[in-house]
């Protein structure tokens, strides 16, 4: 509990749970995949899927093109397994859990145990490496939805997982993804069966508990024809002097006339206020729509990691098919973001929308970074987008690096991107009508962000205001 | 398996080094020779790019690694051939250099001229630059043949207008200038210059420029740099831009003709209250191909940019515009705009846009914009619904989305001149519509 | 209501600027405060309302809440515009994405708590917005742009007489609002004031020229002059400035 005592007041997850926690020696090695895969008792082909991607990662070198600064991560100096004891003997049921991560997730306000459920979300907890419980299993089993471990869906839908894995994010797309090709714990996996629409959100909630262990977690979402669900996820970590890393995959599977809609709120530690310690958050997220009149939304709260680099994209390959993205990224002491996303037209008449807000405080460094490309046989394309930047003080930076690449005529292509700020003047001005600086500046925040919160799910729009709120007070006045 | 970043330049551009140094017809000082030497090491170790390097994402020069294009010498030109150019107007100072040798029978001087020219040969201005991720002005700093410094002294305002021509004459082996200038006004000083850049014939070329403009407290400058080079050329250009406090520049940049063409183009806000307006107008058809690059440095307080910059595609021609403005740290109550438009004339041409903000400081008031798309219907309904054919309606519509850039500049004589060329262009879309 | 004493203030690690001002200003009041460019007036709006930038090195500042004076150099902005203090810039603040009516609500909801009002639901407050807009000749369009953004000057300045009209301060602080008005817009701005001037508030109007007093007559004038009031009369002290200029004062005084 070392690390509590001088924990920075702005960040409320801070704490380390007391839990005892099973890890493998640090490094990576061929052994390490074949110990990760044994150890959960994997199909053979997932085996092969991790030993495919972990030849073709130990070819490779780490990327280096973000606008983002920090040492060469030791890859050899991590732990890529990490699960709580506990948990050696597979819980039955959420009863079987060990108390004390009950506990964790309470103080989280992600609460377990049947009685205090929140009525309308179903919630799969990954603690560490691995998920510890989910919620709302049998009214979801009703309608053949299927929300559980990844870890268990190997076990009891091998033919969906093998159906899926790896074709929206192959294992060999870019470094990071290899990696989690190779060592990915646990992470959720969702299936919507054809015309079945889930009548409740679906959430997963990320806690990296150990110290120098990285956590790489694998999502899968598949929805079948006419289906639609709507997925949250939410993510903290404890506050420690070291970095950590966070390699992370998502897929979206979107049939015909499916809706998929991913809604994160990421507030893991992003470091002090000399830019020690916090999360490296690098992490792959696509969605592929691969149907007609398929739709993949997109929405992201960054208010964490020390370094963020993640585009969360939609391949639009259906005819008429949706994606949008919608993000705000704040960043603050030292923190850098470069985040963005990618939106490749293939289908006919695909449309996109991008609206992207970053705000800046302190000494950070913020960066919106997007591809719109539409191919040549994307007729009827459209995207709009809309990046803005607000700095907070004078020593942040605002970056926007939108690139257009568009090889059809037909296609309608807007971008635009504004730089402002708040200012001492703003907040004179608005205080002298009557409003304290918190309201003042969280007038202010929902004003610049406004078309993002909208879109996210009602109790996490609250809890992403609050959360930019709290730490845009430190920077603010 | 790591994809090259660079490739090395063959052994041709060494032996045109050492056959340079070795005639020095010019007869340099051994400091000016072994700046040469100095570029060409630097230009060896930075190589030729590849599509990996962020620079050259969307253009490709490897080819330049082999390719072999040499000097030729200058002849065959007379007075006549320049009137009969339509851009060589009567009344202006007029500098000709043909394959890259500054003419004097050919140059026009009127008597009263407050400009002053000197040969950058004797210059101590020369020294070659070093610009990341671009060799190309590292070739320039070894392989230039002649260029010229142009001196308007402070307070003083040139009336007429400055013509500096870098011509190519007809022959069929692929040839090579490397162009190099320096215009430096002094504080106060005002003046209009033209920088053209074109071929007589239709052999290929390769036109390598670099110019130097600074700007001192006070002055204004009308910068209009047309590329109208032949099919067969490749043009490569670096502009870099200096500006004083309160100094301003309008810069007008054309690119029609040339088979690829690359221009970067760089203005330094280096004083307070300085301020550039940049517009650029670019129009490829077959597959040609450009792509224009502009950075603005705001360094200083209260500075402002504009830029416009469009383009306009057809065939299978492609086009890609990165534009970077960036604001240092102390550069409050910075105010820069950009904006690029493209319209796609063809379903199969390429389009790329790359507007980039980088901004460190929070008094700033920046947008930048980026469009890509076809003739709007519903204007194109109006059009014709007065009366005017489909054929002439989209004419008359992608007419009008250049002029909005060309309307732009005062000087009336250069505007009626690119609408000439551009006439071109669109004759030549037409016919085959 | 307002009672100041000996006000002495400077900018933050600046020369001093207000050099000792007494004023009263009574409820039920109207008083023009007048002075050459660079004589503090600004300024002393700007102390009132609270901004960051000043500091008070003297004096005291009584304002007096439910009849209870209260020191006024001891509060926060937004609390003095929770007592009752409004300030009109000068030159009103642009504030991109949030709306005027967002804005208006958010503010007159943090009065009414202040004051231990019970706060507005957004139905009700519309009626209110309407009724108020009438009077100063906007139209409802203006609710719905982002405050002050890109608003003409003259849209500028009826925004703020709009939201002195929706507070309803105790004392309204009008710094320079005629300057940069044109006439029809000085004249709607003008009849707004007097249509909110009663008997239980106080309006302070700070002018460089007379052009709003020609709308309003002031029952008191003040003459600032290098950080002091130096001359103070009823408004024929107004016409005689304007006829023969702030260097008589300075002689006469």
């Amino acid at each position: 509990m070392d690390a509590i005592a001088d924990r920075p007041k702005t960040y409320k997850y801070g704490f380390v749970t007391d839990v005892e926690t099973e890890k493998f020696p640090k490094g990576l090695s061929e052994e390490v995949v074949r110990a990760i895969s044994a150890r959960k008792n994997e199909p053979d082909f997932l085996l092969e899927f991790r030993l495919n991607a972990f030849r073709w990662w130990k070819e490779q070198e780490p990327p280096r093109w973000a606008h983002v600064e920090f040492p060469p991560i030791d890859f050899q100096d991590i732990h890529y397994y990490a699960a709580p004891k506990s948990m050696e003997d597979a819980p039955q049921s959420l009863d079987d859990v060990d108390p004390e991560l009950l506990r964790t997730f309470d103080r989280l306000g992600i609460p377990l145990h049947e009685r205090e459920q929140l009525a309308d979300v179903a919630v799969d907890a990954v603690f560490d490496s691995v998920s510890v419980g989910t919620t709302h299993q049998d009214i979801l089993a009703e309608m053949g939805v299927i929300f559980c471990s990844f870890s268990e869906a190997a076990q009891k839908h091998p033919e969906l997982i093998k159906k899926y894995l790896g074709t929206v994010v192959p294992p060999r797309d870019n470094f990071y993804a290899a990696l989690n090709s190779a060592v990915f714990s646990d992470g959720s996996f969702v299936f919507v069966p054809k015309g079945v629409q889930c009548p409740i959100d679906l959430s997963t909630y990320f806690r990296i508990n150990a110290s120098k262990t990285g956590q790489f977690e694998r999502t899968l979402i598949v929805c079948e024809e006419g289906a639609s669900v709507s997925y949250v996820e939410g993510c903290t970590a404890p506050v420690r002097d070291e970095n950590q890393l966070h390699a992370a995959i998502v897929e979206l599977v979107a049939l015909d006339d499916a809706s998929i809609k991913y809604s994160t709120v990421q507030n893991w530690y992003g470091g002090d206020e000399q830019g020690r310690g916090g999360i490296y958050n690098f992490v792959v997220k696509r969605g592929r729509c691969e149907g007609a009149r398929s739709k993949i939304s997109w929405t992201q709260v960054e208010a964490g990691s020390a370094i963020t680099w993640k585009y969360p994209s939609v391949i639009l390959k259906g005819d008429d098919s949706v994606g949008e993205f919608y993000s705000v990224a704040l960043t603050n002491n030292r923190m850098q973001a470069d985040t963005g996303t990618k939106m490749v037209h293939i289908g006919k008449n695909t449309s996109s929308t991008i609206i992207s807000k970053g705000i800046s405080c302190d000494q950070s460094k913020n960066s919106y970074r997007g591809l719109v490309k539409v191919t040549p046989g994307a007729s009827g394309a459209r995207n709009y987008s809309q990046c803005d930047s607000m700095l907070v003080g004078d020593g942040c930076e605002a970056n926007t690096f939108p690139y257009l690449e568009i090889h059809n005529q037909g296609a309608v292509i807007e971008h635009e991107a504004t730089t402002s700020r708040i200012s001492d003047e703003q907040l004179f001005y608005l205080q002298s009508r009557g409003l304290d600086s918190e309201a003042a500046i969280s007038l202010l925040v929902n004003g610049f962000c406004k078309e993002v919160f909208r879109t996210l799910p009602l109790e996490f729009s609250v809890e992403a205001v609050k959360l930019l709120e709290m730490k845009l007070e430190d920077s603010v006045g | 398996m790591k994809r090259l970043r660079a490739i090395p330049p063959a052994r041709h551009y060494g032996e045109q080094l050492d056959a340079l140094l070795a005639q020095n017809s010019a007869g340099e000082t051994s400091a000016l020779q072994k700046q040469r030497q100095t570029a060409y090491d630097r230009f060896m170790a930075q190589g030729i790019p590849t599509r990996r390097v962020e620079a050259w994402k969307y253009t490709d020069v490897t080819r330049l690694a082999e390719e072999v294009f040499r000097p030729v010498d200058p002849a065959g030109i007379t007075p006549q051939t320049l009137a009969d150019l339509p851009y060589c107007h009567d009344g202006d100072e007029r500098l000709v250099f043909v394959e890259g040798i500054l003419q004097p029978d050919l140059t026009q001087r009127p008597d009263t001229s407050p400009l002053k020219l000197s040969s950058l040969s004797s210059a101590s201005e020369s020294a070659p630059q070093e610009v990341p991720d671009n060799p190309f002005v590292a070739l320039n700093g070894a392989l230039w043949r002649d260029g010229s410094m142009l001196d308007i002294p402070a307070n003083q305002k040139l009336d007429h207008r400055v013509h500096v021509l870098f011509l190519h004459a007809a022959h069929s082996d692929p040839s090579v200038i490397h162009p190099r200038l320096h215009v430096r006004l002094g504080a106060h000083a005002e003046a209009r210059v033209v920088v053209t850049y074109a071929a007589l014939g239709d052999g290929p070329c390769l036109n390598n420029a670099v110019l130097d403009v600074d700007l001192a407290e006070g002055a204004q400058l009308s910068l209009v740099q047309a590329q109208v080079l032949n099919e067969q050329s490749t043009h490569l250009g670096f502009t870099r831009i200096t500006q004083g406090r309160d100094s301003h520049v309008a810069s007008m940049d054309f690119h029609a003709g040339s088979a690829l063409a690359r221009h970067d183009l760089t203005v330094a806000l280096d004083g307070e209250g300085a301020s550039a307006t940049l517009n650029g107008l670019y129009a490829v058809r077959d597959r040609q191909h450009v792509d224009c690059h502009t950075g603005i440095e705001h360094r200083q307080p209260n500075c402002s940019s504009r830029q416009l910059y469009k383009g306009i595609l057809n065939d299978r021609a492609t086009a890609a515009f990165d534009g970077l403005v960036r604001v240092h740290p102390g550069a409050s109550g910075s105010d820069g705009e950009q904006v690029n438009r493209n319209l796609l004339l063809s379903n199969d041409c390429q389009a790329n846009a790359k507007p980039r903000l980088e901004i460190a400081n929070d008094d700033v008031r920046c947008t930048h914009g980026a469009t890509v798309g076809q003739l709007n219907d519903q204007e194109l309904f109006y059009l014709e619904s007065r009366g005017i054919d489909p054929a002439a309606a989209r004419d008359m519509l992608s007419r009008g989305f250049a002029e909005e850039v060309l309307y732009r500049m005062d000087d009336k004589a250069l505007h009626a001149d690119l609408h000439a060329i551009l006439d071109s262009f669109f004759e030549a879309s037409n016919e085959r519509d | 209501m307002l009672k100041i004493r000996d006000l002495k203030a400077r900018v933050v690690d600046g020369p001093e600027i207000l050099k000792g001002i007494d004023l009263d200003v009574k409820a039920g009041e109207i008083h023009a405060l007048m002075g050459p460019n660079g004589s503090g007036k600004s300024t002393l709006s700007r102390v009132l309302a609270g901004h960051p930038d000043y500091e008070v090195t003297g004096g005291t500042v009584e304002f007096e809440v439910d009849r209870e004076p209260q020191n006024l150099l001891a509060m926060e902005a937004h609390e003095r515009a929770c007592a009752g203090v409004f300030l009109a810039f000068q030159y009103p603040v642009e504030v991109a994405g949030v709306s005027n009516t967002v804005f208006l609500r958010a503010a007159f909801n943090a009065i009414c708590k202040a004051q231990g009002a019970a706060p507005i639901d957004a139905f009700d407050f519309r009626e209110l917005l309407a009724e108020k807009l009438e009077l100063i000749g906007m139209d409802a369009s203006y609710l719905e742009r982002p405050v002050n953004l890109d608003f003409s000057g003259g849209e500028k300045k009826r925004n703020e007489i709009l939201q002195m009209a929706v507070l309803a301060p105790r004392l309204a602080i009008l710094d320079e609002t005629d300057s940069g008005l044109d006439v029809d817009s000085l004249r709607i701005v003008s009849e707004g004031v007097k249509k909110l001037s009663t008997p239980d508030n106080a309006t302070l109007m700070i002018t460089h020229y007379q052009r709003m007093l020609q709308h309003i007559t002031p029952d008191i004038v003040h003459v600032l002059m290098d950080g002091r009031i130096v001359k103070t009369g009823d408004h024929t002290l107004a016409e005689a400035v304007e006829t023969r200029g702030y260097d008589w004062v300075r002689e006469a005084a």
